[in-house]
């Protein structure tokens, strides 16, 4: 299986890497490090980790999933026929390919948020890093989880689509209930917000711990949920 | 797991496909013996290219059997596939790969793969390292694929239409190819073809698909023994022509009628190939595989197949 898993995985970075590595690296080290040092000069270190991060995370996002955009260009997924790698083995590739995506997202996200805290107080606040650093890759664990079983279904451009409908549908529901809210009972909604503020204020390094492993807990079911939807696309597909 | 010793390098009972278009591949079955090569051949749009990827378990199988030296194409599919060598009739590589890329990315998916083989084929093909494949010619695509196929130490190589963006210099080295590629009697090679010039120089077996059904599989030459053209002038379509005959294609002077040779004593007034004249001026000439494609695929045959 390993084998099989394996090269599944070797075949997807080569997909990823198709434009070269070197725009790669240059966005995944490059763009992090020269946000950091402008940061570090201007004195804006409060905004240029955000920066930083989100540029990271953006780019991170998008490698998964160029694997399918490669794999449609042509007729690149009859190489998916030819290879000596069972499907179920495809599958797990791919998301191995996120799950290293992830890990460097951490990675990424760790280094640019702590050398934020270093460069705006001189200290390294571990629990701040910890949530950032959670926060982020629960994140981007519930994008891919979301976006990898809609690529296998659709096509790349078709699957970003949905994805777009499935946020504005989600805002709008968001809205919705807010709306209600604010028409039914209005004074709740101040409630509901300074309840979270506060909840989040009061929050002492171990109370950080419940949440955060929650929000691990809710990235790997969704990553498993994911997973089998993709299999279950992928094992019935024909090309 | 490892592929045993069977005579049989592709062995197919059985399989059948179904398409909600309507096409079926219906009931398939035959063999290629190892040590052969076999041509898959069949107008466009007949199931050939359903068949090889049935075999490569692109599509799924609604029915059927495929084994390959012995070995279930899906239970076995890895030891399966890395005994295979394919061919298709365009690149199936990503066109800003490198030719030196698609060999850093095919070598470790086999556990066979020589780089020296590799090297040797990419030079006797003139195929340059540091070309884009979309910088290549159809034909020089098709070498870098066929490159890829035998330097992995396949033991049936399936080539999907290999010839069709070929000259007639590089469809010849083709040949060659296949033809040493197989010399050592442990090789075999499945390819479909509509050129049928291809089957003559290369192939000992044809497998011949028509409208999804199977309409002969055997050795090459009794193929074509199997079969002769009467020819005849407008007036001399007689009905014992007609019944016999499993395609016919009218024309302003004549007709050709395909006929099975078992059934040329049924025709009267028939001229012999070695021309001893009975009554009228028919003639029964051998049939070529472009006449026996062409004829079984008349309107007349079409029916006579809906009925069979």
């Amino acid at each position: 299986m390993m084998t099989g898993v394996l090269r599944a995985f070797v075949l997807d970075v080569r997909r990823v890497a198709s434009q070269g590595m070197f725009s790669i690296v240059v966005l995944l080290i490059g763009f992090p490090a020269a946000m950091i040092l402008l940061g570090s000069i201007s004195g804006g270190v409060s905004y240029m980790p955000g920066a930083a991060v989100g540029g990271v995370s953006a780019m991170l996002a998008l490698l998964p999933l160029n694997t399918f955009t490669f794999e449609q260009q042509g007729r690149n997924n009859w190489m998916n026929g030819v290879i000596p790698v069972r499907r179920v083995h495809q599958v797990i590739g791919r998301y191995l390919v996120m799950a290293v995506c992830m890990l460097i997202l951490a990675l990424e996200v760790a280094l640019c948020a702590g050398a934020g805290m270093w460069f705006e107080s001189g200290t390294l606040l571990l629990p701040e890093l910890v949530v950032s650093v959670l926060i982020a890759v629960v994140a981007y664990a519930l994008l891919e989880a979301v976006m990898l079983p809609l690529c296998y279904r659709f096509t790349y451009q078709k699957a970003l689509l949905t994805m777009m409908l499935i946020c504005i549908g989600f805002g709008a529901v968001v809205a919705a209930a807010f709306a209600l809210l604010a028409k039914l009972a209005p004074a709740s909604i101040d409630a509901l917000i300074s309840w979270v503020v506060s909840s989040a204020e009061a929050m002492s390094g171990a109370d950080v711990i419940w949440p955060a492993l929650g929000g691990v807990v809710l990235a790997a079911v969704a990553v498993a949920a994911s997973l089998a939807v993709s299999l279950h696309i992928y094992l019935a597909k024909e090309f | 797991m490892t592929i045993d010793q069977s005579p049989m390098a592709l062995s197919i009972t059985g399989a059948t496909k179904h398409y909600d278009s309507g096409f079926t591949l219906d009931d398939i079955t035959f063999d290629l013996p190892a040590g052969y090569i076999m041509g898959l051949i069949g107008p466009n749009g007949a199931g050939k290219s359903t068949l090889i990827k049935l075999i490569l378990n692109m599509i799924h199988r609604d029915a059927g059997e495929i084994h390959v030296f012995g070995l279930d194409n899906l239970a076995d599919e890895e030891t399966v596939k890395e005994n295979l060598g394919v061919v298709f009739d365009s690149s199936y590589f990503i066109e800003t790969w490198t030719v030196n890329k698609v060999e850093q990315t095919m070598a470790p998916m086999y556990l066979a793969w020589n780089h020296a083989t590799f090297d040797n084929y990419l030079k006797r093909f003139g195929l340059d390292r540091k070309k884009r494949v979309k910088e290549l010619s159809r034909g020089m695509q098709m070498k870098l694929m066929l490159a890829v196929a035998l330097s992995h130490d396949a033991k049936l190589l399936v080539l999907d239409e290999p010839t069709s963006g070929l000259d007639v210099l590089a469809r010849d080295e083709l040949m060659d190819i296949l033809q040493n590629y197989i010399a050592d009697g442990g090789r075999s090679v499945l390819f479909s073809t509509h050129i049928t010039a291809d089957l003559e120089r290369a192939a000992d077996f044809i497998t011949y698909i028509t409208r999804g059904k199977l309409y002969f599989t055997g050795p090459k030459d009794e193929f074509e023994e199997s079969f002769r053209l009467i020819k005849g002038g407008p007036d001399d379509l007689a009905p014992d022509v007609k019944g016999v005959a499993v395609g016919i294609h009218r024309y302003e002077t004549g007709f050709d009628a395909l006929v099975r040779t078992e059934d040329l004593g049924k025709i009267g007034g028939l001229k012999t190939e070695e021309g001893r004249r009975r009554a009228a001026p028919l003639t029964a000439e051998p049939a070529s595989i472009d006449d026996i494609i062409r004829l079984t695929n008349t309107d007349d045959a079409a029916r006579a197949m809906e009925v069979a």
